[in-house]
């Protein structure tokens, strides 16, 4: 954000891809006035199971249901995926 | 309504679209019909009957909203529905908000709710985003409007068929915001976005939430103030013996430093997961500056220190669930009359 507000107040118009976390933004500046979203981190979804794990400590029980952020590379800021956020 | 499952549907009048009268029939005490009434039977038209019908006198339910909800509530609970429509109730102000409190109410006890009002009743504040409602006209001349769309999306909750997102299925946003597979990747979409700004057209598909917070007024006097250290950098007690979550932290711990100069590196770590930690295990001082504000302490910088820290991991953490634990430690510092904060962030 605060790259965001640098390039606006120079001149240089700037969007910028950001995920979001349930709507909020952890950050933003009145210069930020074009922003894609890359998806709900915290949007809880199933969670399935993997036949190998390597590394980590934590895990999700069969059933339960985790942010989508948990999913590794589910949502990603790089924009090479079509996820998106909308309200509901 | 497939394999022969029976679904029950149940529909929450006011007096006059019941059928029980006008205004002379607004203090009218909770009732329980059989079958669609009014509205209902153009639900039913529409695909989806009306087992039950509960009404409420407009009046009533203001002057004993208790009352009316723990009698309706009752039905409700007894009745077990796979869904509840309220309304639609249009641009009325009474109806709208008895509409919207029991969505609510029932909502949050696991019923699906749709309501159907006009985007500026009371009733879309009181239901406080438990119930689907979809927008409609100020009168009943909207209702052909308005039946269908809430008669499909009340089919589909009382099937437990997945429901899309506002725009598309006509409902008002209920402050959620789902994922969706736009038709364009994200980079595609901003320099979309960019183009556009560059002729001028400013767009987004994030509007920041209204929340900015003013800094507060500098401290009027030091010497008389005591002072906390908050951290987010997820500083715990080597070992972590309260099970800190790493990320996606729920909660916000405090431990006692009444007489602790200096955080030990044997006795303090990081357990966030948002950053490397090797230089802050190597001395915990640099997440919770606890050997220089001693430093202060006994320079007379400021008042005193207070005797416990507080901490949390903020990585991944939702801003809902942030704005929750800077509330709660803001309580528990200004009933501990602490005046100042130093709070060190990652």
């Amino acid at each position: 954000m605060l790259t965001v507000q640098e390039c606006e107040r120079r001149g240089i118009a700037t969007v910028a891809l950001v995920c979001e976390t349930n709507g909020g933004l952890t950050d933003h500046v009145p210069e930020a006035t074009s922003l894609i979203s890359t998806g709900n981190e915290d949007e809880l979804v199933e969670a399935w199971t993997p036949e190998r794990v390597i590394g980590g400590q934590e895990r999700a029980a069969v059933g339960e249901r985790i942010a989508a952020v948990h999913f590794v590379g589910g949502l990603v800021q790089t924009g090479d995926a079509r996820w998106t956020a909308v309200p509901a | 309504m497939d394999g022969g499952a029976r679904m029950t549907v149940v529909h929450y009048l006011n007096q006059f679209f019941a059928g029980l009268g006008a205004e002379e029939a607004a203090d009218q005490e909770p009732v329980r019909l059989d079958g669609p009434q009014g509205p209902g039977r153009g639900l039913a038209a529409a695909g989806i009957a009306p087992d039950v019908t509960l009404a409420c006198g407009d009046d009533y339910f203001g002057e004993h909203e208790a009352d009316a909800m723990a009698t309706l509530l009752g039905w409700l609970d007894e009745l077990h529905p796979d869904v509840l429509i309220c309304g639609p109730s249009f641009g009325s102000g009474r109806y709208g908000y008895a509409c919207g409190v029991l969505a609510r109410e029932a909502g949050r006890a696991g019923v699906p709710v749709v309501a159907a009002m006009t985007p500026d009743s009371p009733g879309v504040l009181a239901a406080e985003g438990a119930a689907y409602i979809v927008p409609t006209g100020s009168n009943v001349a909207a209702m052909r409007e308005a039946l269908p769309v809430v008669a499909s999306l009340a089919q589909r909750l009382a099937a437990g068929e997945p429901v899309g997102d506002a725009e598309s299925e006509g409902y008002l946003p209920r402050g959620l915001r789902v994922n969706v597979l736009s038709e364009r990747t994200g980079a595609e979409r901003a320099i979309g976005l960019l183009l556009a700004k560059l002729a001028g057209d400013v767009r987004t598909e994030v509007e920041p939430r209204g929340d900015r917070v003013p800094p507060p007024a500098p401290v009027a006097d030091l010497a008389a103030t005591k002072v906390a250290l908050v951290t987010e950098a997820g500083c715990v007690p080597q070992g972590n013996p309260d099970r800190l979550p790493t990320r996606h932290s729920n909660v916000w711990l405090r431990y006692p430093i009444a007489d602790v100069d200096s955080l030990d590196p044997d006795a303090y770590e990081s357990v966030h997961a948002g950053f490397d930690t090797t230089s802050a295990n190597a001395d915990p001082n640099r997440l919770v500056p606890l050997d220089a504000a001693r430093a202060l302490e006994h320079a007379r910088a400021f008042g005193a220190l207070h005797d416990v820290f507080y901490t949390t991991s903020g990585v991944d953490t939702p801003v809902a669930t942030a704005a929750r634990h800077g509330q709660e430690i803001a309580a528990d510092l200004r009933a501990a009359k602490v005046g100042a904060v130093i709070l060190t962030g990652t």
